[in-house]
């Protein structure tokens, strides 16, 4: 082959090497962000968990810088320094403050940079950053472990109440392993049953009822929906209202004219002095009342005698007689009409 | 049959390990030989460049499909386990770390020690069988110079050049794969690609191409320049170029691996 072509391909081969190598290196410096102008800026973490060197900076999600270096700070924790690109700084402001993270779940540790008010300002080259905290996976570890405990403790807890229940312990325990109770639960279970029965013909009783409601020939419906009826039974009842308002009154003035004539009464009947009080209270003279009644009753017997001695006397005979014919004529002529 | 002379050893240790030892000797002066004798000055640049085209254009179309169905049969086969914690998105960058930091180096250095190697070795074991290295020697043209310098720089330059190329080729195959089961863009491919490789996985990949290159080349030229017993010792010689650069590649790997992880 031709030296000079055999040369040429060779350098070709060379340089596409290079160009190969020239690429990477461009690559990674646009991924590590190389050539970009940053910023530093610090912030001390009790634990870092894992972060190193070269683990990326996010701010809401985007990344933003690298980790630069890590350094132990004895009694406080780790010092990490960290880089920001200069054209994210505009967006970061002094009050953000940064947390380890992880990318993905089970992905390499990353600083994350969140919050801060625009009221603070922006960061400045050798921003010291406040920490804040987000549960490790170690955290959540420890969590499920003590969960696992818990349900563990549940577990042997069921276990326990379980063998008693089987033993026939406590009310569970004998209410399944005693026959007597389980037959009156059975018993009560059948009643129960049979009331449920009950409730379901009530039920449908009822529905039928609800039924009728609805008829527009029943009362109900009409009394709801009848515009002739209602108003009339609207002033019947207002009326009926006033009346019992009279009445109610009548019964009050009723109600001060018995306590008045109660009053009066009381008066009347405890006073000695008045006729009616001694007649009430004195005994002797009702003895006397008592005796003049008696004198007069007799009395009257006796001059019933004397009046029917006289009708058959000639001189009111003939009056009597025509009293008694002017009543027979009246009677006639009452069953004639 | 005579006597040993008592209190004196025949062998250091026993005669095998005692010729390995010394085989590994001459291998150590033949490196240091390399270094002392190595000048730009005196540099053959013609042989250089033939190598390089022997060494590296020659092997481009082994390297490619062997980069190319690497990257995309690794993106295959890993598939399925991150699908299981649903981390198919990973991908890129898993198969990047992988073929950047480990494995693009290696399987160029490994195809290269089975092409290259064996080819070196067997070249150089026949001119030595057929006496022509001892020929140049008479005639004054330097064979160590001629022969081994420009092999061994040419394994040198060649091989870092074709790892590159086998990544490029390996995460072309891999993007190809990921865009026909989750159809990822070839720029968010990169991105995720890209993301996770750091400079220190670059350099440590240059660092290992470069070493295995220039083992490559040693252990091939050695092996050749010192082959002997006829047609027998150029196949030995073949034969031990690719099994001893193999052996070292993978020594060289787990010293690099361990260097660059200090350094993490």
């Amino acid at each position: 082959m031709n030296s000079t072509k055999k040369n040429a391909k060779v350098a070709l081969f060379m340089l596409f090497g290079l160009i190969i190598f020239a690429g990477g290196i461009i690559l990674i410096s646009s991924m590590r962000k190389v050539f970009i102008k940053k910023i530093s800026a610090v912030a001390v973490f009790q634990d870092v968990a894992g972060l190193t060197k070269g683990n990326n900076v996010w701010f809401s999600g985007v990344k933003v810088g690298t980790v630069e270096s890590l350094e132990f700070i004895p009694d406080k924790g780790v010092k990490v320094n960290f880089q920001i690109e200069e054209k994210s700084q505009q967006y970061i402001f002094k009050d953000a403050d940064v947390k380890i993270s992880t990318d993905g779940l089970i992905g390499n540790p990353i600083l994350v940079i969140s919050g801060g008010n625009i009221s603070q300002g922006v960061i400045e080259d050798g921003h010291i950053f406040k920490i804040s905290r987000e549960d490790s996976q170690q955290d959540m570890i420890k969590t499920l472990q003590e969960n696992n405990k818990n349900i563990l403790a549940i577990t042997d807890d069921l276990k326990n109440m379980i063998a008693s229940i089987d033993s026939g312990k406590g009310n569970l325990g004998k209410f399944l392993k005693d026959e007597t109770l389980f037959n009156e639960v059975s018993q009560t279970v059948g009643q129960l049953r049979a009331s449920s029965y009950q409730v379901t013909d009530f039920a449908k009783s009822l529905n039928q009822f609800g039924k009728k409601l609805n008829d527009p020939q029943g009362l109900p419906y009409q009394l709801a929906t009848n515009k002739t009826i209602m108003p009339k039974l609207e002033s019947t009842v207002n009326s009926l209202e006033s009346g019992a308002s009279s009445l109610q009154k009548t019964a009050g003035n009723a109600e001060v004219l018995v306590n008045e004539v109660k009053s009066d009464l009381n008066r009347i009947t405890s006073s000695k002095n008045s006729a009616f009080g001694v007649l009430i209270n004195n005994p002797e003279m009702a003895d006397y009342m008592k005796s003049t009644m008696i004198n007069v009753e007799s009395g009257t017997e006796k001059l019933d005698e004397n009046l029917e001695a006289l009708q058959h006397s000639i001189f009111f005979r003939k009056y009597f007689r025509k009293k008694e014919e002017r009543e027979k004529e009246a009677a006639k002529a009452m069953d004639s009409e | 049959m005579l006597k040993k002379p008592p209190g004196k050893r025949e062998n250091f240790i026993s005669e095998k390990i005692d010729r390995q030892l010394l085989d590994f000797k001459s291998g150590v002066d033949f490196v240091i030989l390399f270094f002392k004798e190595f000048s730009f000055k005196t540099l053959v640049w013609s042989e250089f460049v033939h190598q390089c085209y022997q060494i590296g254009l020659k092997s481009l179309g082994l390297i490619s499909l062997t980069g190319f169905v690497t990257g995309l049969v690794f993106t295959q086969q890993s598939r399925p386990s991150l699908l299981d914690f649903g981390a198919e998105s990973w991908l890129p960058s898993l198969v990047s770390i992988a073929i950047v930091r480990a494995l693009a180096a290696l399987v160029t250095a490994i195809i290269a020690a089975g092409k290259v190697g064996s080819n070196i070795g067997a070249e150089l074991g026949s001119m030595r069988v057929t006496e022509q290295i001892d020929a140049m020697e008479v005639s004054a043209v330097r064979p160590f110079n001629f022969l081994v310098i420009t092999r061994v720089l040419a394994c040198t330059i060649s091989i870092p050049i074709l790892s590159f190329y086998t990544a490029a080729v390996a995460l072309a195959g891999s993007f190809i794969n990921v865009y026909v089961n989750e159809q990822t863009n070839l720029r968010a491919f990169l991105f995720d690609a890209f993301d996770s490789i750091t400079f220190l996985d670059l350099g440590s990949s240059l660092i290992k191409a470069i070493l295995f290159g220039f083992t490559i080349g040693m252990v091939s030229c050695y092996s050749g320049y010192n082959a002997s017993k006829g047609t027998i010792g150029v196949g030995k010689a073949a034969n031990t170029s690719v099994v001893r650069s193999i052996f070292l590649i993978f020594i060289i790997e787990i010293f690099v691996v361990q260097v660059t992880n200090s350094f993490r």
